[in-house]
């Protein structure tokens, strides 16, 4: 029997898979890329912080690095993108390996305000390093890729780039958090005490889920170069892991498609309101002292107690 | 208290929201021809608002007096205006946004070197003309030169230039070099130290600072500064930055000791408004634009009509942000439409007259020839701020670099 | 070749008296900026066991008051009483958003895990909104003050003229200090709230209003931090990015100096001060990069800082 829910997805993916063909909307083309890409982040981000339940205040160092990998390889060593691109993605889990094994020594605010310092130093070193990574500056003029001769130079033709890429990588996100290995980390989570006791080495899972969710931020960030054209310094500032947060907790942070939902949400709004105001942070600075206060489980949490007020109520009527 | 509490930001949720659409009703109101719309990309906050406040005065002037003409070809100029926080991301954010989704027909602004380049970048891969009043980096026009873009500013070859020739005059050989540490801080200090060697061979650098762009504390640079006592500092700081280390280096009496020359810091009325009494006399200045100079009947009616409009004295960073739309506006006149390489063949090489004089845009590198002044800070009775006296004006033509210099330089690039 | 000179540089400046007591002075007044706000966000984070994302925020109201203040009314002692009065109102604003944001926050969600998250989301969203508030108050563009005619006469020092001003911040510093440490250890109210850290509901069962406390608390860290933006305002200029710069270096301070420490708070900042009076002299390039290992290293050997309390 097929569950109405799987069919619901296949028509999402569908529905993207067509959407530009359909609509020739070159903007919302354009909106639509790099919420693909957002979303992919913000998913490697809740993969510690909803399934884990790490804070990891310092996970843009890893969309930094896999933006600057990418470029620099481009650009310096004159690699081909393609190789460049999947290096991009490796690289940056050999640097995940040295800081995630120093912060998972740690728990809570400790985790967190190590692996800000962390990243706050990628930061900095990028920032600084003028002769090498072009500084404050930052990079621009990053080719787009060229596969099988043909240069993927239009929006439309950058979404198709992505969308197989995003939506491999969220299959196996979800494979994972299906998975046995997916059911400790939650069990770390809620208790990592209790995990230990079960002679669960909550370590050595915390380590994976840390390098797992550096990979996949580290692919967001190398995609978003190929798609923008350009590599800053800012990529693997905290500013930019604050993001994933926000898009994270107002997509709902214990659900799967939370963060997609969330950075759907946020990346919208960003592009729409700045049209009529220049203020956009007091906007998010509002929504952001609403979830704190009264939406905790984001969009989807809002949308699951709908659901099971209409269950009840009709359940009530049938009484 | 919890449903109060829910009532109250539900109230405000929705206050912010009606604020947020009331700009929409404007968009209801009749057009009888589309108009020719820019995409203004200026500095309108924190320490960078000094310059890119001035920028977008100067441009708002410009189109107003345009439109009340009747526009350009029958249409009027309209300028939208955002904010890029001097970030070179940010900029690129809103020129791509501004050509995505609001379908500008020309870019205008960036100020800040480093967004300048970032920008020229996206008006060379969407084919939209990029006319820059403020960006100064050799670059621009030089290594990173593409078709597309123009500057109605000096380059940082043509200031530095005029301050080596001003300089000189003077006998100070140790020189100490401090500037903010981004594209423009150290392509102008390169530009400088080339120039100053061209007339001083027996100059020396003693020691340089590079704080960050608008750094808040300067007060262990201006120690070392002290400790290190060259015979005179040039300082490349603008705007707010000029403003905070001039206060702070006043209280440790740096300028009662050394010489001090500034480029495009000291000069801009507005920084000799914000640092009033504060001021030390006797500072040198170098600028494009100082608002009492050229005593002509044209800059007079210039300085008096934005004293007008905006209740304060006309700061460099108008003038060619002024002179930039002008540009674009003969420009587009000339070519007999809005099409971009028909206004980029009728600016290349178009000379219009300004309130500083004749101006010409070079057609081979698409950059501004026009004159800079040097001057030290006097009191003057007239005025409650300090103003800019003794000036020495330089004329474009001799502080330019050939067209030679510049298409060797670019070869030399590309290796 | 720009580190080589910078060495040289330091080396020359550590043996030249005048320039060893330059580069202090200049760090040791930053330092007192440092632990003003440090020392608040360690005493919230101490007691309510909140990251409080604002604090650098709340520094910034303090100076923008400050600046209003002093414009509005002008006369001798306008500086005097801007002072006194200021860090007032920033407390003020503290205990509103303590009592209207965070405290429900706490109340709503008895998982600490969850109620770390939403404080720091709620504290952040603070942030953005302060932000965009005086931008939209007081304009983007940024204001300064001259310094209180009353502190700009000029001392020379071992060679070097330093206006009374900076000596003035580094005195108000050492008295805040003190006055911290004698409220917490000496004072009923000192006591209670050590109390209240160590086990929070013995304190409540004996009757104190432990809410109540928490208000006070977080609203003496706010004090802290507007004292320090108003002391800030004739050096450093307010602007509506001074509060997101300093935030990070606060947290260094924080951190290297033990959380929840007041001592630890003027240790870690004279520490971060001097560092970079010195650092700008020797690696201009890489003092910030300095701070944040630093802060790295500490976590990593030695996470309650140096005087922090054991978490």
């Amino acid at each position: 029997m097929v569950k109405p829910q799987s069919l619901l997805w296949v028509l999402v993916i569908l529905a993207l898979v067509v959407f530009p063909l359909i609509i020739k909307a070159e903007f919302l083309t354009f909106l639509l890329t790099e919420i693909l890409i957002m979303g992919l982040f913000a998913m490697s981000f809740n993969l510690l912080l909803g399934y884990t339940g790490l804070l990891p205040f310092g996970h843009a160092g890893f969309f930094g690095l896999g933006a600057y990998t990418l470029t620099l390889l481009i650009k310096k060593a004159s690699l081909p993108i393609l190789l460049s691109f999947i290096l991009s993605l490796f690289i940056p889990v050999l640097f995940a390996l040295v800081i995630g094994y120093f912060c998972i020594q740690r728990v809570k605010v400790y985790f967190a305000l190590l692996s800000l310092a962390f990243g706050q130093i990628i930061f900095t070193i990028i920032f600084k390093w003028y002769s090498f990574t072009g500084g404050d500056t930052g990079i621009y003029s990053v080719p787009r890729p060229v596969l099988f001769g043909w240069e993927l130079k239009s929006t439309v033709a950058y979404y198709y780039f992505t969308l197989p890429f995003v939506l491999l990588s969220l299959l196996l996100l979800l494979m994972i958090v299906r998975s046995p290995f997916g059911v400790i980390l939650r069990a770390i989570r809620e208790n990592p005490e209790r995990a230990e006791y079960l002679a669960i080495h909550v370590k050595k899972y915390q380590l994976l889920s840390f390098l797992i969710s550096a990979f996949f931020a580290a692919e967001a960030g190398s995609l978003f170069v190929l798609f923008q054209g350009y590599s800053v310094p800012i990529f693997a500032h905290a500013t930019k892991t604050v993001e994933a947060l926000v898009m994270t907790i107002l997509g709902g942070t214990y659900s799967f498609i939370g963060p997609i939902i969330g950075a759907a949400i946020v990346t919208g709004l960003d592009k729409i309101l700045t049209t009529y105001t220049e203020y956009w942070p007091l906007v998010l600075g509002i929504i952001l002292l609403f979830l704190a206060l009264y939406l905790p489980g984001g969009v989807i949490g809002l949308w699951e107690k709908i659901k099971v007020s209409i269950k009840l109520k009709g359940s009530e009527g049938r009484e | 208290m919890k449903c109060r509490g829910k009532l109250l930001i539900v109230a405000l949720f929705i206050s912010i929201v009606i604020s947020l659409l009331l700009p929409l009703k404007d968009a209801f109101s009749q057009v009888e021809k589309p108009p020719i719309v820019l995409g203004g990309l200026f500095l309108l906050s924190g320490r960078a608002a000094v310059v890119g406040l001035a920028n977008y005065h100067g441009a708002i002037l410009a189109v107003e007096e345009i439109n009340a003409k009747g526009g350009v070809l029958g249409r009027k100029f309209e300028l939208l205006a955002r904010d890029t926080k001097a970030r070179p991301d940010q900029a690129v954010k809103e020129a791509t946004m501004y050509i995505m989704r609001d379908k500008v027909d020309f870019l205008y602004g960036t100020a800040a070197s480093h967004e300048g380049l970032a920008v020229a970048e996206v008006a060379e891969k969407n084919k939209k003309i990029l006319i820059s009043p403020e960006v100064t980096t050799d670059k621009f026009t030089v290594d990173n030169f593409n078709r597309y873009i123009f500057r109605t500013d000096h380059m940082n070859r043509q200031e530095e230039k005029s301050a080596a020739v001003y300089i000189s005059r003077f006998p100070y050989k140790k020189w100490y070099i401090i500037g903010p540490d981004y594209e423009y801080g150290r392509d102008a200090e390169k530009a400088f130290k080339e120039e100053l060697k061209r007339v001083k061979p027996d100059a020396v650098i003693v020691g340089e600072g590079w704080p960050k762009l608008n750094e808040p504390d300067y007060t262990p640079h201006i120690q070392k500064i002290l400790e290190v006592k060259p015979e005179a500092v040039y300082a490349i700081f603008w705007g707010g930055d000029t403003i905070a280390f001039i206060k702070q280096a006043v209280g440790f009496g740096l300028f009662e000791k050394t010489p001090f020359f500034s480029i495009s810091g000291v000069g801009d009325i507005r920084v000799h408004e914000a640092l009033g009494k504060d001021m030390p006399v006797g500072v040198h200045g170098g600028v494009k634009y100082w608002f009492d100079y050229p005593y002509t009947p044209k800059n007079k009616e210039f300085v008096e009509t934005y004293r007008k409009r905006f209740g304060e004295y006309p700061s460099l960073f108008v003038m060619s942000s002024y002179m930039g739309i002008y540009f674009l506006a003969k420009a587009i006149e000339k070519a007999g439409t809005v099409e971009t390489e028909k206004v980029i063949d009728a600016l290349e090489g178009l000379t219009i007259d300004t309130p500083m004089g004749l101006v010409t845009m070079r057609k081979e590198d698409h950059q501004v020839i026009a004159p800079h002044i040097w001057g030290k800070t006097m009191k003057d009775p007239k005025y409650d701020f300090l103003v800019l006296g003794d000036l020495q004006v330089l004329p474009g033509e001799k502080i330019t670099p050939s067209v030679e210099e510049v298409l060797n330089w670019r070869k030399a690039a590309k290796k | 070749m720009e580190e080589e000179d910078g060495m040289n540089e330091l080396f020359n400046c550590l043996s030249s008296p005048s320039c060893l007591v330059g580069q202090l002075v200049t760090g040791l007044t930053y330092a007192i900026f440092l632990f003003l706000i440090a020392s608040g966000l360690s005493i919230i984070f101490g007691v309510l066991n909140i990251v409080n994302f604002a604090h650098g925020s709340l520094y910034m109201l303090g100076a923008y008051f400050a600046y209003s203040y002093t414009t509005l009314f002008t006369s001798k002692e306008t500086y005097w009483l801007a002072f006194f009065l200021i860090p007032f109102g920033v407390a003020g604003f503290g205990a509103f958003m303590e009592y209207f944001f965070l405290r429900p926050i706490s109340q709503r969600y008895p998982k600490m895990a969850e109620r770390e998250l939403f404080h720091i989301l709620a504290t952040y969203g603070f942030l953005l909104l302060l932000d965009d508030v005086v931008k939209i108050i007081w304009g983007a563009r940024f204001f300064s003050v001259s310094l209180p005619p009353s502190l700009s006469p000029k001392i020379s020092f071992m060679g070097k003229v330093f206006p009374v001003y900076y000596f003035f911040v580094m005195a108000v510093g050492l008295v805040i200090a003190i006055a911290l440490w004698f409220w917490l250890n000496r004072t009923n109210f000192g006591r209670v709230v050590r109390a209240a850290v160590s086990n929070t509901e013995i304190v409540a069962s004996l009757g104190v209003n432990v809410p109540a406390l928490y208000t006070r608390v977080f609203a003496l860290g706010a004090w802290l931090g507007g004292l320090g933006g108003v002391l800030a305002l004739p050096i450093r200029s307010a602007n509506p990015e001074m509060g997101g710069d300093i935030l990070f270096e606060s947290f260094i301070v924080v951190v290297v100096g033990g959380l929840g420490s007041i001592w630890g708070a003027l240790i870690g900042a004279i520490m971060i001060g001097i560092l970079r009076s010195f650092g700008i002299l020797a690696i201009p390039s890489l003092e910030l990069v300095f701070a944040f290992v630093l802060m790295a290293i500490v976590l990593i050997l030695r996470p309650r800082g140096i005087l922090g309390k054991i978490w």
